[in-house]
């Protein structure tokens, strides 16, 4: 193991707990004797919470515009998992302390390539057809969650990597390999685990720049594959490096998208983006 | 296609916003109740209500005042085909391939457009 890669997976277990209203609504939800109305309370007591499912509810990304005015219609339309999942989201950007750097990575355009990734990639799974989508959002939204504990735990060495991928040409995956030999899907994955985050969120994170796991198809980390070119190709933030890498196009035929799905859907991309980026971003 | 560029909509600051833009969405109060309908004409009164209720941004009509016009049009697609071909390590292959690179050449003509 690698220097950079055992103090970075020695940090993970430093890192901050998940927030308490997601841990205490895992716990409900696992539980058989807990009603609807118990989970409704629960994200109640978290006002902040709370606001932000409404107005996610209330968003371009469900569909259901104006139509969510409590908690309880939030859970009947979307469901537990994925308004856990939904608060997880809107509120993981605060696990992580650091917001600038003196090189060239953005933590807040990171972000914003995170939040379009994870609308994209429920766009996506929708598109091709899934009707279970409570881990796309997240899914997507993790996806690079390796790269920013690089960033945070060894700022040096992962502007290092950067400067390398700039110089290159090189998807930054590249350039950690080459100059640091660890990847953040790796330490990502590691993260996911310690978190005891959903195993498809965890492969989704350790094989989206594949687009299948192992070479056996996956919808949800196809979809994320495909989404995170989508979001690059679209000027949605940045990820730290520059280039597009092509899209695996064995992912294409397996998930079947209708034709013209992104000029015909344009307006919707760019409108869920924006709105998801609000309610992450601007508090 | 220049319509469609024309129509984006897009997020402005409150402190941004002037009498007669368009409301490219609804705004909603916390509880998910709409407080100003989609294509609602910003009004100055607007201004000081949206504060009160603590919103930070609408979503507005990019409208007439948009600086993209037709004899632009073709720089800006060049301009976009500059910009993303030096990004792209590849060539589209297929017909979603294709549609997803002239949604991207829409999409950065609009940045180029509204950054200038």
């Amino acid at each position: 193991m690698s220097k950079v890669n055992a103090n970075i997976v020695n940090y993970i277990k430093q890192l901050p707990t998940l927030p308490t209203v997601y841990t205490t609504l895992t716990e409900a939800i696992a539980n058989p004797r807990a009603t609807s109305n118990d989970i409704a309370q629960i994200i109640s007591s978290d006002q902040a919470a709370s606001t932000k499912v409404l107005r996610a509810a209330n968003s371009a990304m469900f569909g259901l515009r104006g139509r969510i005015e409590t908690i309880s219609q939030a859970i009947m339309h979307l469901g537990f998992n994925e308004i856990r999942n939904l608060i997880f989201a809107m509120s993981v950007i605060n696990i992580f302390k650091k917001k600038s750097s003196s090189f060239a990575f953005n933590p807040v355009e990171f972000w914003k390539h995170s939040i379009a990734v994870g609308a994209l990639t429920r766009f996506i799974g929708h598109s091709a057809g899934v009707i279970n989508l409570e881990n796309y959002f997240l899914g997507g939204v993790l996806h690079d969650v390796g790269k920013l504990l690089i960033f945070e735990f060894a700022e040096g060495e992962f502007k290092s990597a950067v400067e390398y991928a700039e110089a290159n040409h090189l998807p930054i995956i590249e350039a950690e390999k080459q100059v640091l030999g660890i990847n953040h899907t790796n330490i990502g994955g590691a993260l996911a685990e310690n978190w005891k985050l959903p195993i498809d969120i965890k492969n989704c994170i350790l094989f989206h720049h594949k687009g299948f796991i192992d070479n056996k198809p996956d919808i949800l980390t196809a979809s994320c594959h495909a989404a995170n070119i989508i979001a690059r190709m679209l000027n949605f933030g940045s990820s730290g490096d520059d280039v597009i890498p092509a899209p695996n196009i064995e992912v294409w035929d397996y998930l079947k998208l209708e034709p013209r799905l992104f000029t015909k859907h344009y307006n919707l991309i760019i409108q869920t983006y924006e709105e998801s980026v609000s309610l992450i971003l601007i508090k | 296609m220049l319509e469609k560029l024309r129509k984006m909509p897009k997020f402005m600051k409150i402190e941004e916003i002037k009498e007669g833009m368009i409301l490219a969405s609804p705004v909603f109060n916390r509880y998910g109740q709409i407080l100003l309908p989609k294509d609602s004409v910003i009004e100055e009164k607007h201004k000081s209500l949206l504060k009160i209720w603590g919103v930070r941004c609408v979503q507005i009509c990019a409208g007439e005042n948009d600086k993209i016009n037709e004899s632009k049009l073709d720089e800006l697609y060049a301009l976009a085909g500059e910009k993303l071909g030096k990004r792209l390590l590849w060539t589209p292959r297929n017909e979603i391939e294709n549609d997803l690179y002239e949604a991207a050449l829409m999409k950065i003509a609009y940045d180029i457009a509204v950054n200038e």
